[in-house]
């Protein structure tokens, strides 16, 4: 635990150069802020759309972030100084850094996720927003939280395997931006083929919004007008799930066995 | 700790840097010394477990891990990692963190943080680095940088410390303190390993040398193993002068130096077996006789004119 605090700590003063979380988090706050009305407890479909509209910036920060970590610490034998003065295996690194930008990235976001949310309900408690608890916009922000976190599985993965197979800063962040912001483009709402379950940005509309109409109506309203059950999650969140999480950890696991067998010099 | 490699390789697409090299360091330092791009470094980030060798085998205190099986060989490295100090070619030091900040996030968690704090200190006066240990390191020459490399290195009492190129940035004093702290953490049992293309400072306290070329050991062992003798006699007697006049009347020197207690003295070409029987004949009573052992930087004259 002590070492992957070191490692934690590292990450967090070196390999983002101070003030840069602190700069960044507040871009992404004022992008969800500002891509709503500052309006309490009127517009609770901002959370079916967070993750859309932060998606930019959160594809460039762990972009940035990781390929700062892997490909650069690679190149300045950071990596290797973290290794030798900690004493640590190659996979017992790899695991501390990937969490440790993992968690960076998932405290931003969930901080700008908090903020939101208590935005939206009036900064609890708020008596006038109570009938607000309980309806389908709470409903939605809990799905989007975990979904936002798959999410960051994902990218942070892509990135570990991307520095870690062209080890060259340059080649792994236009390789991953090019791979992402394709993966983000993808969305087109009539997009009808598989590309549209692998859209890295509009999770939200394929995972979030069918999982909160799924279980609202499950929860609410489990028979419909004519007396039927609600329909069963499609197949769009099945694959945006496996995509993510599965993805991102196939992705993990190949990252780790080249960082065991490659050359660190 | 006895380290010993057999036939170790290692290439760099059509570049050899490490041809078949076999080796067995001893404790105490071990100097590797060789031209720039002669495959020390290369041998260095091998047993730091950066590089993985093609071919060969390590054995640690009788362990023996063959590179052909690559999870083999990792567990050999973890021997040494283990317990080991590093100053590699790429040091890759934080600029946002302070040379103490750097120096405390290498002190392993176990360590006794009263025993910790003292080493610490110990390193950081030796090595002189009071005046800017507190600032951050992106503001350090690059001769600062050379010595946080070091103490970092240092600050986790390893048995075994690799040091790659340890004085190439320092000036006269620092090396010297360098060379310093060498002795102290040698004497206190652990084993050196040095890279260098500067030998005078680490000379004296040189045990082991090993000479390479184009990736290839030219030739690697302890200083007795590999000097031989030089041409300069040590005799240590009550009667200095004695033992100087009769060398000097005989004519089977070439030149003499008087000590208190002895005579130093190179012998003419080929007079050498004359002189047992000169000396016994004198009657001067000498405590011993013997030739002198070639120093390290004889030993590389000798074989890098091979």
């Amino acid at each position: 635990m002590r070492t992957f605090l070191r490692v934690l700590e590292w990450t967090f003063r070196n390999d983002f150069v101070e003030p840069f979380i602190e700069i960044v988090l507040f871009i992404i706050i004022f992008i969800a802020a500002s891509s709503t009305f500052i309006n309490p407890g009127g517009n609770t479909q901002i959370f079916s759309s967070l993750t859309w509209n932060l998606i930019y910036i959160i594809v460039i920060l762990v972009g940035i972030g990781g390929v700062r970590s892997y490909s650069l610490g690679l190149e300045r034998g950071e990596v290797v100084r973290q290794m030798s003065s900690l004493r640590l295996t190659r996979s017992g690194f790899l695991w501390r850094k990937w969490l440790s930008l993992y968690l960076i990235f998932a405290s931003m976001l969930l901080i700008t996720d908090a903020i939101i949310f208590f935005e939206d309900f009036g900064f609890f408690p708020n008596p006038t927003l109570a009938s607000n608890w309980g309806s389908f916009g709470l409903l939605t922000w809990v799905f989007m939280v975990p979904e936002q976190l798959a999410l960051l599985v994902f990218l942070n993965s892509l990135v570990a395997i991307l520095s870690l197979v062209f080890r060259n800063t340059t080649v792994s962040l236009l390789i991953y931006f090019v791979y992402t912001f394709l993966g983000v483009s993808l969305y087109t709402v009539s997009h009808l083929g598989v590309a549209s379950y692998l859209q890295l940005g509009y999770g939200d509309y394929q995972i979030v919004n069918t999982a909160s109409d799924h279980y609202f109506y499950l929860l609410y309203q489990p028979y419909n007008t004519i007396g039927l059950r609600v329909s069963a999650l499609n197949a769009a969140f099945y694959v945006g799930v496996i995509y993510r999480v599965v993805g991102g950890l196939i992705m993990l696991v190949l990252a780790a066995l080249r960082f065991r067998g490659m050359d660190l010099d | 700790m006895k380290i010993s490699l057999r036939g170790v390789s290692k290439s760099f697409g059509s570049t050899h840097a490490l041809r078949s090299v076999t080796l067995e360091f001893s404790e105490g330092v071990n100097l590797l010394l060789g031209p720039n791009g002669s495959g020390k470094t290369t041998l260095i980030n091998v047993l730091a477990g950066i590089t993985y060798p093609d071919s060969g085998t390590i054995t640690i205190d009788g362990l023996e891990f063959r590179a052909e099986r690559r999870g083999e060989w990792r567990k050999g490295v973890r021997l040494l990692t283990s317990r080991m100090g590093l100053l590699s070619d790429k040091p890759g030091y934080p600029p946002n963190y302070s040379g103490l900040d750097l120096l405390r996030f290498s002190i392993p968690p176990e360590a006794d943080p009263d025993d910790a704090k003292e080493w610490l200190h110990e390193i950081i006066g030796t090595l002189e680095m009071e005046g800017y240990i507190s600032r951050r390191i992106a503001g350090y020459s690059s001769g600062m940088v050379q010595r946080l490399g070091v103490a970092a290195s240092l600050v986790a009492r390893p048995s075994l410390i690799l040091w790659d190129e340890p004085i190439a940035n320092l000036d006269a004093k620092s090396r010297l303190a360098v060379v310093e702290l060498a002795k102290k953490v040698v004497s206190a049992g652990s084993t050196l390993i040095v890279a260098s293309h500067i030998l005078a400072e680490f000379e004296p306290v040189t045990n082991w040398l090993g000479i390479m070329r184009l990736g290839e050991m030219v030739v690697s062992g302890t200083i007795d193993e590999l000097g031989g003798t030089t041409g300069t006699y040590l005799a240590e007697t009550d009667s200095p002068v004695e033992l100087a006049r009769v060398l000097l009347e005989h004519g089977v020197v070439k030149s003499l130096t008087l000590g208190p207690d002895s005579v130093r003295f190179v012998m003419e070409e080929n007079r050498d077996f004359a002189l047992e029987s000169l000396i016994g004949g004198s009657g001067i009573r000498v405590r011993s006789l013997r030739r002198e052992l070639m120093k390290p930087s004889e030993i590389y004259r000798k074989y890098e004119a091979v």
